[in-house]
């Protein structure tokens, strides 16, 4: 009987034993408040290992924002320090208000005054300005704290917020065009038959008085022996007493010149004609300005008389204009007076500055395009007339809180730059941002000077950051997540 | 009948052991020739129809996924058509029923393609993605320049139009997919302010570039006689070329050419895939992959053998880096798994020496094992089953099983010529010992029989789960039935082979005692035998004990099995045992819409981590996809495979043994307590390495990866489908599904894919504008097509090589959207109007993948369900979200997922489980011609659940298919040392009541110690030749092994339970019984 009841104890104990380690292995299961999710699908999570219903991988656990092993990071954030730890680093110290202190890597502890954590790390002052928005959360990002060395593999670099000048650029295409007020065209003031071309082609260059054609024509004759003839009446009457006789004589000489110069004739021909007396079939015809052939119209022996288009159209290049094209929606940036750097695009990197002389009244209703005119001088006639300039116009020139375009994570909803809090911590950030140009972008709020921002692999930071926040809205849901 | 074949058998002993011998040498052929593999082949029946166009995901979507799919609904045997558009690609998965021939159901495919491909839109290149899966990239490779002369694009060049062609021609390749580098590509960067101030409009330029690249053909001249081919030239060759394209004759005459308006140049093409070799930087690739259901191995090495031919004609100072190569894993998983089966049979061989102590009785078994498992690939290598770490591991787990027949046999026959040696050699021994075969011969046939019935249900099992299991199936059952065929006939020939009773007595005297103990052996009582003897003194004091206790005992015994069943459903579960690979497939993923060049930093930067570590031979990364339809990877999933050094160069980790172990010692302990860090340690090691902002780490393994990709339906037990025409609709309802799902009970999760992630530039245009300028649509969309997308207009053929000419915008102009928006449209009238003056641009977020399932728009919501009967919780699930979610006329929700799988799983059982239950009963009750002891045998199988169960519990296994295979296994076993056990209870009780000593209730124990105990040695035998048998599988380590522990495990854990409560358990059973129906006389 007895070994009855001591076999039932047995059976009582192996039971219990039983039970026991039984309590024990569901226990330690229940002990954890810990959550999982897919690798491959990070925003799966449960509250319990098993596989991803997606994917089917295995679920992994979520590792909390404050794992071990993430001293130092403060001390090598990206290519530039992040020096958050140490006041003294933070430009434009003297302006801001130290809010109070936080624990390196733990943002949520925080000290009114300056300490050390139980590793002797130095706590990070928080900022006035850069608290305000750290507290106003991005809606679906969280603050990510990265560890040294990932900052290191994901290439993480900071780089500061500065008040710089900054310019946006409007491109057109220009071209460049004669002077206007620099075209002179070449006619002849009588019918007659050109005899002798000097200027035969188009492009030469004419100087001024240079003889450009001498032309044969009955008018200039009959003008020439009006004039030898005045010339001998003045001569005879010049010996006369009578002052009216006289000064008849030299009226009529003057007149005669007058006619002849009239017609266009040069003074050395008239002075010549006078001094020999002699009257000349042709008369050789020279240029009044200097300047380049752009037109010939006319060739030796042909008929001319004054109602012909022109001869010749000789222009100065001695300075040009660049006329450029802009868009009906840049019509508002075109002042006159402002600046553009002008490139040819035949020169390479030689730019001009020129500014804009003269904005057309009327819009080209064919290109839909405003002109828009710089005047260049052209000493060495580097700008030929028809080439193209590309024409830079810099508008919106003002000084203000530039930082790198790359910083900006533009969803087309909101613009959100990572703000770098010393101690790996990365802080989202909504911007305003205005004017963008030459890489840079100009931000009207939501960053401090001085803020470090990060520029590079912020789009794994906003994935952090997104992942972050969507374990955090999790925790929220699951039965038993207590966020960790 | 059986017992006309043993008569046979053992009368023609050539004969039927020449037949034998004949059918060993057809294995050996069958077993030169069968397919290799390391797992069988998971994937469905499965079509891919794959698209590639250069457009954003819903634009594929629109004009490519949902025209495709919606031609192929009722295409014949077809049981799911799922697309997925995703930007540039788009995928049509059309997904047959079970056994549908690959060959058949793409033709079906090609024929309802056929409707529509002219309706698609011009560009869209369709193609149906090659006879193979993801899981057929057997083979990686990278090319590498030593010589650092050779420029990426010049080695892409070279993969993509010598090697990739080489390679491709291997017998068993599917195609060849090229990866990393640069694609080169003939660019012509048009400068826009160059063509307003000329006045061309930018497809003026793409035209001039058409149609100054082409060849024409004027037929035929005769000339004195001989007919000459009359070609038009005019292939453009090299940049010079097309520099010299006329693209207008200007007013004066001067002809513009292309290179006045635009800089043309060789560049990268867009790249969707990138690679990194050792962190190095680029490196262009190439990825093997393996028609459908080949030989892995056989294409492995042929494809190595190209290589090899290739050699000498790479570019110089290149050289070919093996970056994965799958017969590694098959050669290991192989020679594993020969390694145990060698292993086991010589320690089945061992335990049958031993308890038999007679070296011709024993010879039996131990050739049994190796004839039926050779005989067993016959069958296999017809039904076209290939050898692999499924089919290998059910020969493992039966070789202890496969010689029980013999053992029985034998074990008979050793009795009966140990009785007739003692009781004086009467008459033939030769009779003797056939009539103890044949008296055995019919159950032993029976009882491999219900083995391998009870191994039915498995066949039942469908789809991957049915893939996996039905090799280990086959080949654990033709082992069977041939071991049931061979305990017939050749078992009987080789047992009357030994002829021989009297010892030699031949000089010299060890020589003669050698042979005798060799051929003859010594025969022994039960009681003298050494092992019998150990065994008794244990056993018999425990039988007496039992005994006197029945009732505790049995109830101890149910309470054990009551304690143990909860702990069931503490054990996680999976769907496949992990195989080892030896080779790690490191799959970060971050956020989609990551960029080539993020990716390409971050892909470095990974790699020169991992290949820091001292264990790492090889790191290969690839972010996006490479050029082929398995390859469905965007951006934001890297696939970097590691390959490991041996594991005896990894990090040492010392062990108690370490500081003083002779060098010698050392291999001996490593197996059990290794001194280097474990493979879940490395991992571990690499992934604190690896902590990137962003970036969350998967580690798994190349095969497993694939196969995990493979499926790409719903994977929770319910997933529910929200079918419709809008995204942003369909994901509503999921969030509101979401939400009233949660508070069901028995909900475990649940989670309403979010489908966002992708970053767009819409570029909208304003209708009133353009009308103002008289532009259509389609104007300024060919300018956005063009100039910021870049179009391949045509293409320059260059010999064997061909690549595309792309014209677009520089850079500069087009790399951000204030630079958009002078982007210049041509109007009628020949003005150029920029892009803002007649669109708004605007930056949006919106999907960066689209799932189109039969038609419609999808969005998938996964529900996970725990403790509860889900169909139930269907049921409850439907009626609530009838009344809680209101959906919009055109929206669907279907109900799918695991559940429908596992009920019909369910449903196949429930006719399978019932069958074979009723079929091993009656087989049992055949045998034992009584409906209590089938009962009390089929009790054998809740004792065999608790070791099953706490063995799980110990080793940290989760449940999966695998487990259960084993526990079905198990079943079998147990009801076979069930039946001896009542066999020799009864066999005891019937002569001890023919010996009229059953008066006392000290006699009726008696009786029973005496049948439990005195015929301990043949039970023992065959449980231990079981036991034993498995147990090399749990200490072996290497590739492969790790599945068959997971079918080991509960078949170790369960036999020694079962047995040993099989022991103690029945005597009690049996008494309290035999007290009911024959009540003791003196009792009363």
């Amino acid at each position: 009987m007895k070994r009855a009841i001591a076999i039932r104890a047995a059976l009582v104990c192996i039971v219990v034993v039983a039970l026991a380690a039984g309590f024990v292995a569901c226990g330690g299961g229940a002990q954890h408040a810990a959550k999982y999710h897919c690798p491959m699908h990070p925003t799966y999570i449960s509250d319990k290992p098993g596989d991803c219903p997606i994917c089917g991988m295995r679920l992994v656990h979520i590792e909390s924002n404050t794992a071990t092993g993430e001293r130092q990071e403060g001390q090598a954030v990206g290519g530039t320090p992040v020096a958050g730890g140490t006041p003294a680093a933070a430009p434009a110290e003297g302006r801001r208000k130290i809010l109070f202190y936080r624990n390196p890597m733990n943002p949520t502890l925080t000290s009114p005054t300056p300490a050390q954590d139980e590793m002797g790390m130095e706590y990070v002052p928080v900022y006035a300005e850069a608290a305000a928005p750290v507290g106003a959360a991005v809606p679906g990002l969280a603050a990510v704290q990265v560890t040294a060395e990932g900052v290191r593999l994901a290439g993480v670099q900071t780089e500061p917020a500065r008040h710089e000048r900054l310019e946006r650029t409007i491109r057109a295409v220009g071209t460049v065009l004669p002077d206007e007020t620099r075209i002179r065209h070449f006619h002849t003031r009588v019918t007659g038959w050109v005899e002798k071309l000097y200027v035969n082609f188009t492009g030469q260059f004419v100087r001024r008085g240079q003889p450009i054609l001498s032309i044969y024509s009955p008018q200039l004759v009959a003008t020439q022996e009006e004039f030898l003839r005045a010339r001998d009446a003045a001569t005879r009457f010049a010996a006369s007493q009578f002052p009216e006789v006289r000064t008849g004589g030299r009226d009529l000489l003057v007149s005669a010149r007058r006619r002849l110069e009239l017609l266009d004739v040069p003074e050395t021909f008239i002075d010549e004609l006078e001094r020999t007396g002699t009257l000349q079939r042709t008369v050789t015809l020279v240029a009044h300005d200097s300047g380049y052939v752009t037109f010939k119209g006319v060739f030796e022996g042909q008929q001319v008389d004054p109602s012909m288009m022109d001869l010749f159209t000789i222009t100065d290049l001695s300075r040009v204009w660049i006329e450029g094209d802009f868009y009906e929606y840049e019509a508002r940036e075109l002042h006159l007076g402002a600046e553009a750097r002008l490139t040819l695009a035949y020169e390479g990197e030689v730019r001009r500055v020129g500014r804009i002389a003269f904005v057309s009244p009327t819009l080209n209703p064919d290109s839909r395009t405003l002109r828009v005119r710089f005047e260049v001088d052209n000493p060495k006639l580097e700008l030929k007339p028809g080439m193209f300039a590309n024409v830079e116009l810099s508008v919106d020139v003002r000084e203000g809180l530039v930082i790198p375009d790359s910083a900006v994570i533009d969803t087309g909803e909101r613009q959100v730059v990572f703000v770098s809090l010393g101690g790996g911590m990365f802080a989202p950030r909504q911007v305003t941002l205005g004017i963008r140009s030459n890489g840079k972008t100009e931000v009207l709020a939501g960053v401090v000077e001085g803020e470090q921002v990060a520029v590079r692999a912020n789009f794994l930071l906003d994935s952090e950051s997104q992942l972050r926040a969507a374990i955090a809205g999790a925790a929220a849901k699951l039965p038993n997540g207590a966020p960790r | 009948m059986i017992t006309r074949i043993i008569e046979f058998s053992a009368k023609n002993r050539a004969l039927v052991l020449l037949g034998a011998a004949a059918f060993c040498a057809l294995a050996f052929y069958t077993l030169k020739v069968i397919r290799l593999d390391a797992l069988p082949d998971l994937s469905d029946t499965q079509v891919i129809i794959y698209s590639r166009w250069d457009r954003s995901p819903d634009i594929i979507e629109d004009q490519v996924t949902y025209p495709i799919t919606s031609a192929l609904l009722g295409a014949p045997k077809v049981k799911a058509i799922r697309g997925f558009s995703d930007f540039g690609f788009s995928y049509v998965y059309v997904i047959f029923q079970d056994g549908t021939d690959i060959y058949w159901a793409r033709s079906r495919v090609l024929e309802y393609l056929s409707k529509i491909q002219a309706r698609l839109p011009e560009g869209v290149q369709t193609e149906l993605g090659p006879d193979a899966t993801g899981v057929g990239w057997v083979f990686q490779y990278a090319l590498v320049d030593r010589s650092g002369t050779r420029a990426l694009a010049e080695l892409r060049s070279f993969q993509d139009w010598t090697l990739r062609y080489a390679l491709q021609s291997v017998p068993g390749v599917a195609e060849v997919a090229s990866i990393g580098g640069y694609v080169k590509q003939y660019q012509i960067t048009v400068d826009p302010n160059r063509l307003a101030a000329y006045g061309i409009p930018l497809d003026q330029v793409i035209a001039a570039v058409r149609s100054s690249n082409n060849e024409v053909g004027g037929r035929l001249l005769e000339v004195a006689g001989a007919e000459f081919m009359v070609r038009g030239r005019g292939y453009a060759h090299g940049l010079g070329d097309l520099e010299a394209v006329v693209v207008k004759v200007g007013s004066g005459h001067a002809p513009v050419l292309l290179r006045d308006v635009a800089r043309v140049e060789l560049g990268p093409q867009i790249r969707r895939g990138i690679s990194d070799l050792d962190g190095l930087g680029d490196h262009v690739g190439g990825i093997v992959v393996m028609r459908h259901g080949e030989n892995a191995l056989n294409v492995v090495n042929a494809v190595k053998a190209k290589l090899r031919e290739i050699e000498p004609s790479l570019p110089t100072g290149v050289e070919i880096v093996t970056t994965y190569d799958r017969s590694d894993l098959i050669h290991r998983a192989i020679a594993t798994l020969k390694h145990e089966l060698t292993i086991e049979m010589i320690i089945v061989a061992i335990v049958i020496l031993v308890f038999l102590w007679h070296l011709p009785s024993a010879i039996v078994p131990i050739f049994t094992i190796p004839i039926s498992v050779l005989l067993a690939f016959i069958p296999l290598y017809y039904l076209g089953v290939t050898v692999n770490i499924m089919s290998l591991a059910g020969i493992a787990i039966s070789i202890g099983v496969l010689v029980d027949g013999a053992i029985v046999e034998v074990e008979n026959a050793y009795n009966k010529l140990h009785l007739w040696d003692a009781s004086g050699r009467k008459g033939d021994f030769h009779a003797v010992r056939l009539d103890a075969l044949k008296e055995v011969g019919p159950s032993v046939f029976f009882s491999l029989l219900v083995i391998a019935v009870a191994f039915l249900p498995v066949f039942a099992l469908v789809d991957q789960e049915g893939r996996l299991f039905k090799p280990l199936a086959y080949s654990k059952n033709l082992a069977m039935a041939l071991a049931a065929l061979l305990a017939i006939t050749v078992d009987p020939a080789l047992r009357m082979s030994f002829t021989r009773m009297n010892p030699f007595t031949f000089k010299p005297r060890f020589l003669g005692w050698l042979a005798s103990k060799l051929a003859v052996g010594t025969y022994y009582a039960e009681e003298k035998h050494p092992i019998s003897r150990i065994l008794f003194t244990v056993y018999e004091p425990a039988c007496r004990f039992v005994l006197r206790f029945p009732k505790a005992v049995i109830a101890t015994a149910l309470a054990l099995v009551a304690v143990s069943l909860p702990f069931y459903f503490t054990l996680g579960s999976e769907f496949m045992p992990p195989l080892n690979e030896g080779t790690i497939l490191y799959m970060p993923t971050t956020l989609p819409g990551i960029s080539v060049q993020q990716a390409r930093a971050l892909l470095e930067a990974q790699d020169q981590v991992l290949k820091s570590f001292p264990e790492v031979e090889r790191v290969f990364g690839k972010a996006g996809r490479a050029e082929t339809s398995t390859d469905p990877a965007p951006f934001s999933m890297v696939e970097t495979t590691v390959v490991l050094k041996p594991e005896a160069q990894w990090e040492a980790k010392p062990r108690w043994y370490s500081s003083w172990a002779p060098d010698r010692l050392k291999p001996l302990l490593r197996p059990i307590w290794p001194d280097h860090i474990s493979w879940e340690e490395l991992v571990a090691n690499f992934d604190r390495a690896l902590k990137i902002p962003g970036v969350t780490n998967a580690w798994t393994m190349p095969i497993k990866a694939r196969i995990d990709m493979l499926s790409t339906g719903v994977r929770t037990p319910i997933g529910i489908k929200v079918l419709g025409a809008n995204l942003a609709e369909i994901q509503r309802v999921g969030e509101q599904l979401e939400g009233v799902l949660r508070d069901i009970p028995g909900t475990r999760s649940v989670f309403a894919e979010r489908v966002t992630g992708g970053y767009f530039v819409d570029i909208v245009p304003r209708r009133d504008e353009l009308a103002r300028y008289g532009l259509t649509i389609a104007q300024m969309q060919d300018v956005i097509m063009s100039a910021i997308g870049g179009e391949n207009v045509s293409t320059i053929i260059e010999g064997r090589e061909r690549y595309p000419v792309n014209v677009r915008y520089p850079r500069e102009l087009r790399d951000d959207v204030g630079h958009l928006q002078r982007v210049l449209v041509p109007t009628p009238s020949g003005a150029q109007v920029p892009l803002a003056q007649v669109a708004d641009i605007r930056l949006v977020h919106g999907a960066a993948m689209l799932r189109d399932e039969n038609g419609f728009l999808a969005g998938y919501v996964f529900v996970d369900v725990t403790g509860r009967d889900i169909g139930g919780y269907v049921e409850q699930a439907k009626r609530i979200v009838r009344d809680k979610v209101r959906l919009q006329p055109g929206y669907v929700l279907q109900w799918s997922g695991q559940y429908e799988n596992m009920l019909r799983v369910r449903e196949r059982l429930k006719l399978v489980v019932p069958i074979t239950l009723a079929l091993i009963f009656l087989l049992l009750y055949a045998n034992t011609r009584s409906a209590f002891k089938t009962l009390v045998v089929m009790l054998a199988v809740p004792f065999s659940a608790i070791g099953a169960i706490w063995l799980f519990h110990v080793l940290h296994y989760n449940v999966s298919i695998a487990a259960w295979v084993g526990m079905i296994a198990l079943l079998g076993l147990d009801a076979e040392t069930g039946v001896f056990m009542l066999l020799f209870l009864d066999l005891s009780w019937e002569d001890h009541k023919r010996r009229g000593l059953l008066n006392t209730a000290a006699g009726a124990d008696e009786a029973i110690v005496h049948g439990a105990v005195k015929r301990v040695r043949p039970k023992m035998m065959t449980v231990a030749a079981a036991f034993m048998g498995l147990l090399p599988i749990m200490w072996s380590t290497s590739a492969g092994a790790d599945v068959m522990k997971r079918i080991a495990a509960p078949m170790i854990g369960g036999l020694v339970t079962s047995f040993l409560l099989e022991l103690l358990v029945y005597p009690a059973i049996y008494k309290l019984w035999k007290a009911h129906v024959e009540p003791v006389p003196a009792a009363r």
